[in-house]
């Protein structure tokens, strides 16, 4: 990964955020926007973008005879979001 | 400074922002604080009907027994209950902080339940001035590991507001509990008896405290969210 070729799940802030607080673990979807504040209409578009590239894996589950969806990070989204770190410290470095 | 290093640290500081807010989402754990409150709820209002039945039908009134005893059960048991179903749900989260939080407060209310059972189990019968004080001292095994939790909490949370309200009330509880002021309590039906002003406030934190303390995580929860923008870093480049 470089400048040139960062991946699409890591162009806008809002995945950006997404994809870090799943690196703690599975979150709900109401868990995910109180994160990140984003509007329901706006995360779930970014969540779905996600889970189409392969970053997330998306659980629908019935709690309490109420709907809940989960989202866990996968192992491809983990590596690529430690390339990405990677890549944000060789930049910082180069800086030095 | 270069526009790919000013990317490359605005994206560093939100990660850690993200991260440190997930470490510091004690929305999980709010609950087992209120329903800590509720637990002690239900047992005030089994330990006001024993007073109730024993005002009106004396100490031999089988259900006065079976109240008293089961006030004390009703709280250990629903201290464990809600510990390892709050254990089982916050594992899942990865969340160390709050994980690390439930445990103090597991250890804390079990573990000083069954030392006030030994200590209860341990105390001489009788009624002389000896055993009233050993009988008061209960007290404190029930509410000295409560305050140094509650400190925890506070350090844990870095909520300054619940390290000030802790120290403001333990000194209030020790100058009460030293003054030996005593109230009617279990009043219901009849003349009720005496008990210590401080016991009654350790009832209050247990149960409004708890509650409190719940909602307060809660709304922490709820306030520390940022909106994040949609703005490509390609387009800003």
């Amino acid at each position: 990964m470089d400048i040139n070729t960062i991946p699409e799940a890591f162009q806008t802030k809002l995945r950006l955020a997404v994809l870090s607080s799943l690196l703690t673990g599975p979150r709900s979807f109401k868990e995910l926007k109180v994160i990140t504040a984003a509007t329901d209409g706006n995360l779930g578009i970014q969540l779905n973008k996600l889970s189409d590239l392969g970053y997330l894996t998306i659980e629908k589950a019935f709690v309490n005879n109420k709907p809940q969806t989960t989202y866990t990070i996968t192992e491809f989204g983990r590596g690529q979001f430690k390339e990405y770190v990677e890549l944000l410290e060789r930049l910082l470095k180069s800086e030095e | 400074m270069d526009k790919n290093v000013s990317f490359a640290l605005d994206d560093i500081s939100l990660i850690k922002t993200v991260i440190d807010r997930t470490q510091k989402d004690f929305s999980k754990i709010s609950f087992f604080f209120i329903w800590i409150g509720i637990i002690n709820g239900i047992a005030a209002i089994i330990e006001q009907l024993m007073y109730y039945f024993r005002n009106e039908y004396g100490y031999g009134f089988g259900a006065v027994h079976l109240l008293g005893i089961g006030y004390y059960w009703f709280r250990i048991l629903g201290y464990a209950f809600i510990f390892f179903y709050y254990l089982r749900k916050i594992k899942s989260s990865s969340n160390d902080i709050s994980n690390g939080m439930l445990k103090i407060w597991g250890i804390v209310l079990i573990g000083s339940y069954a030392l006030l059972f030994l200590y209860m189990y341990l105390i001489p019968s009788g009624n002389d001035d000896r055993i009233n004080t050993l009988w008061k001292c209960r007290e404190l095994i029930e509410i000295l590991p409560v305050i140094f939790a509650l400190f925890m909490t506070g350090i844990l949370a870095q909520k300054r507001i619940i390290t000030v309200v802790t120290a403001i009330y333990s000194v209030l509880f020790f100058v009460l509990f030293l003054s030996m002021k005593q109230v009617s309590f279990g009043t219901i039906g009849g003349s009720g008896t005496l008990v210590s002003v401080s016991s009654i406030t350790i009832r209050v934190v247990m149960i409004f405290g708890m509650i409190a303390l719940g909602i307060f995580l809660k709304m922490g929860a709820q306030n520390h969210g940022h909106k994040y923008n949609t703005r490509s870093i390609s387009d800003e480049a």
